[in-house]
């Protein structure tokens, strides 16, 4: 469903690589955690699978779709949320949800449907007609959440989705994205939090420097370290000998 | 057509949220649906003031027109200033929509064709620019028709052109936008793009305004007035308006001619389909530079970055880089600090063309009796005053630290009295900054008056002090901290208008005492003592009422 190969990317002439000849493959069915140090290149390898950049080098697929080539017909398949949640504070949940269901080609019927479940299960029927702005950001996170999903996307894409998250809320979206995945759909998402990763993933990726440390599930990636956590993971394979992560 | 219709429909709506009716139905907050529906009255209000400033001027310049037999010039003029309008208007709106917005990463995320965002980004300008245009096309053709009694073709041949009138200059500008972003790597530099920008655009327009209008205004409001001014500026208004092809046409389109019509018509929609297919895919790729952030490359060495100051110095510091690294709050605040010296250099300017070589103004002003010192610093004070008054970087100090910035700061160990004293000197550093230049640039061109300058420019720095003084009591008091927007949170809270009011009022207080002590027949030295005298107190009273005020309210919230 998500296929990076010897993907390159680099921001300024000068600076190092913020992606460098990462190899990446996530099937349908799978929960992927993208882990890794601030910087270490999480939100870039995001934004070239869903073609907010273009690679420099190598190429990125969506359900068999080239993004360089196909690049409307990859994003069809893609349903993302972004890190940053105050994009449409002046439109009214609902009017934000129609847009959203329009730019997919949602049915009526289907967009009712999806809308009303989703409205239902975050508990947001009695805000949908608010504008954004008066939301609290758990709010608008779970807004972002139900129009990334209004098309039922084969691939759900979450940038940092668990901050600002209630207890009960962040609950939620992991079981959402549980669901999600049990239908035989992608769920790729990165995060600073180890034991979401580690309680939530059926593989976890491990980014530091702008190329894959470590990738695997839980089991594999321990069977070098045995009865190491996560977190010991995690700090041996980003530590670069006392290097500033920049 | 439907992710275009959606995409156009979300801008409007994300735009216009605030008029429409459901979103004012929906705020339960009492105090809020009526600072919503004054603000909606107060839109209406200018829409209508604005109207009624332009009728009458149309009506004045048509019945000028019509006793030089060139009734044709003013729907000529009005299809021209409405391009022109555009060009300037739309292009921060251009620039804001197409490549500053905070949606482009998301919007590129989704299945959108490039031309499809463009063509609906563009059409939101339009939109806004053609209701812009309604202001000039709409009175000018009517007043027109009514004058040489044209048919029912007139208004219809208007419908058109008021709807294609803005589409050129719209074209030009995005393509201009684009160049400027691509070729001078700007978007490294958007913030003081925007400011120097936002400067240039309101000096030229001032040029403008100075090198057209020859006359008070009061003698334009007649007919007798009108035609010296247009008799003065006819070859300029002729010129004008023959500047521009598509103008020319448009214009004769609307009088008239079906064949230029037609042209002005397809030119327009052929430069759109133009726009969007040559623009559609740089668009892209230049407003997703924008959303990157660019890569600080200065050094990071030397003791300078490790140097320790007071906690003073550190708010200072602060409040003055907000003020420079945010585009909006420095486009409000630097170009209205440079006012004073703008407007002394174009008076100065004007003053030095028309006294004849080898005479001397103070010669020949002296020989009218009175006390001419008095007077220049006076009308200086008056000019400079008022430009610092309604300057909105102190009245707005505590709002721009908006909800999280004021928890913040009201979290950490400084007394609230250092705050407002960073503040104030803040403010005082921008007027002080427009004064002296203003009276640097007065005494070279009008060396005559250095005296009635220096005294003039002293006078208003202590008048900033004392205004700015209050503003902020009203800011610390009552700030606006719940804004979305920079523009929010400098432009559009009620302090920015209690703070030019109570400039105004202080204003006034201060020539009444001038006035007295003109009539007093006082001589200038003791003028002047008097009133730094007097400000010296409004500025110590309004000082001790400031620090007052913020060590009571500063932590309320």
């Amino acid at each position: 469903m998500i296929k990076l190969t010897n993907v390159s990317k680099c921001y300024h002439k000068d600076a190092p690589k913020a992606l460098d000849n990462l190899n990446l493959q996530v099937e349908g069915g799978q929960l992927y955690g993208f882990i890794g140090p601030n910087g270490a290149g999480k939100s870039t390898a995001i934004k070239l699978m869903c073609g907010i950049l273009k690679p420099d080098e190598g190429s990125v697929e969506i359900a068999g779709y080239n993004m360089a080539t196909d690049r409307i017909a990859a994003q069809q398949k893609i349903g993302y949320v972004p890190d940053n949640n105050d994009l449409y504070d002046r439109l009214t949940g609902m009017e934000y949800l129609n847009f959203m269901g329009d730019i997919y080609g949602v049915s009526a019927a289907d967009r009712k449907a999806h809308i009303e479940k989703y409205l239902d299960i975050f508990s947001l029927e009695d805000a949908a007609a608010s504008q954004i702005r008066t939301y609290s950001k758990g709010m608008k996170q779970k807004i972002m959440v139900i129009g990334a999903l209004i098309h039922n996307p084969p691939v759900w894409i979450l940038d940092e989705p668990l901050g600002g998250l209630d207890p009960r809320a962040a609950h939620l979206l992991k079981e959402e994205m549980k669901m999600h995945c049990q239908k035989g759909n992608t769920v790729f998402f990165s995060t600073h939090v180890l034991e979401v990763a580690e309680k939530l993933c059926t593989r976890i990726g491990i980014i530091q420097k702008g190329s894959l440390r470590a990738e695997g599930t839980l089991e594999e990636l321990r069977s070098g370290e045995k009865g190491a956590s996560l977190e010991e993971l995690f700090l041996e394979l980003t530590d670069d000998g006392g290097e500033e992560n920049a | 057509m439907r992710k275009f219709f959606a995409l156009l429909r979300i801008q409007l709506l994300a735009r216009y949220a605030d008029l429409k009716p459901s979103n004012l139905k929906n705020i339960t907050d009492k105090k809020e649906k009526k600072k919503k529906q004054s603000t909606l009255l107060a839109y209406v209000l200018v829409a209508v003031m604005f109207g009624a400033m332009i009728v009458p001027f149309e009506y004045f310049m048509l019945e000028a027109l019509a006793v030089l037999q060139m009734e044709t010039l003013l729907p000529a003029l009005a299809v021209t200033l409405s391009m022109v309008c555009t060009l300037i208007m739309s292009f921060f709106f251009i620039m804001t929509s197409l490549y500053f917005g905070k949606d482009a990463a998301y919007l590129a995320a989704l299945p959108l064709k490039s031309s499809t965002v463009l063509s609906a980004k563009l059409t939101q300008v339009w939109l806004s620019e053609t209701m812009i245009s309604t202001l000039f096309i709409f009175p000018a053709t009517i007043l027109y028709g009514i004058k040489v009694g044209a048919d029912w073709t007139l208004y219809l041949r208007m419908i058109p052109v008021w709807l294609t009138v803005s589409i050129l200059p719209i074209c030009i500008v995005t393509f201009l936008s684009a160049l400027l972003i691509r070729l001078s790597a700007l978007w490294k530099h958007r913030e003081a793009m925007m400011t120097v920008g936002g400067m240039v655009l309101m000096m030229a327009y001032f040029v403008f305004i100075f090198a057209i209008n020859t006359q008070p205004m009061d003698e334009m409001e007649s007919v007798a007035g009108m035609i010296q001014l247009l008799t003065n500026n006819k070859a300029l208004l002729q010129g004008i308006t023959h500047l521009f092809p598509p103008a020319v046409w448009a214009a004769e389109g609307l009088l008239g001619n079906w064949g230029s019509l037609a042209l002005s018509v397809m030119v327009s929609c052929a430069a759109v389909v133009f726009t969007v297919c040559a623009m559609a895919k740089p668009y892209r790729r230049l407003s997703l530079l924008q959303t990157q952030v660019p890569e600080n490359k200065k050094e990071f060495k030397g003791d300078r970055h490790f140097s320790a100051s007071t906690p003073f110095m550190a708010c200072f510091r602060r409040e003055l880089r907000q003020l420079t690294r945010i585009s909006t709050y420095a486009l409000n605040t630097f170009p209205t600090a440079i006012m004073p010296a703008f407007f002394i250099g174009v008076m100065g300017a004007a003053l030095f063309s028309e006294i004849p070589e080898g005479e001397s103004l103070r010669a020949a002003l002296d020989m009218t009796g009175l006390n001419v010192d008095i007077i220049a610093t006076g009308i200086l004070l008056l000019m400079m005053g008022f430009m610092a008054g309604i300057n909105p970087a102190v009245s707005t100090a505590v709002s721009r630290e908006g909800r999280g910035g004021h928890g913040m700061l009201t979290s950490l160990p400084v007394d609230p009295k250092v705050y407002a004293r960073a503040k104030l000197a803040v403010g005082m550093l921008l007027s002080f900054v427009g004064v002296a230049l203003a009276g640097v640039i007065g005494c070279v061109l009008i060396p005559d008056f250095a005296a009635a300058i220096i005294l003039a420019c002293v006078l208003c720095c202590l008048y900033c002090y004392a205004t700015n003084a209050i503003s902020l009591c009203m800011d610390i008091k009552k700030p606006r901290l719940d804004w979305m927007t920079e523009t929010e949170a400098i432009k559009q809270g009620t302090n920015v208008l209690k703070g030019m009011l109570l400039s105004l009022l202080m204003l006034v207080v201060l020539l009444g005492a001038g006035v007295g002590l003109f009539f007093l027949k006082v001589s200038f030295p003791v003028f002047a003592l008097s009133l730094i005298v007097l400000m010296v107190l409004a500025c110590w009273v309004s000082r001790r009422l400031m620090l007052r005020t913020a060590e009571k309210y500063y932590w309320q919230d």
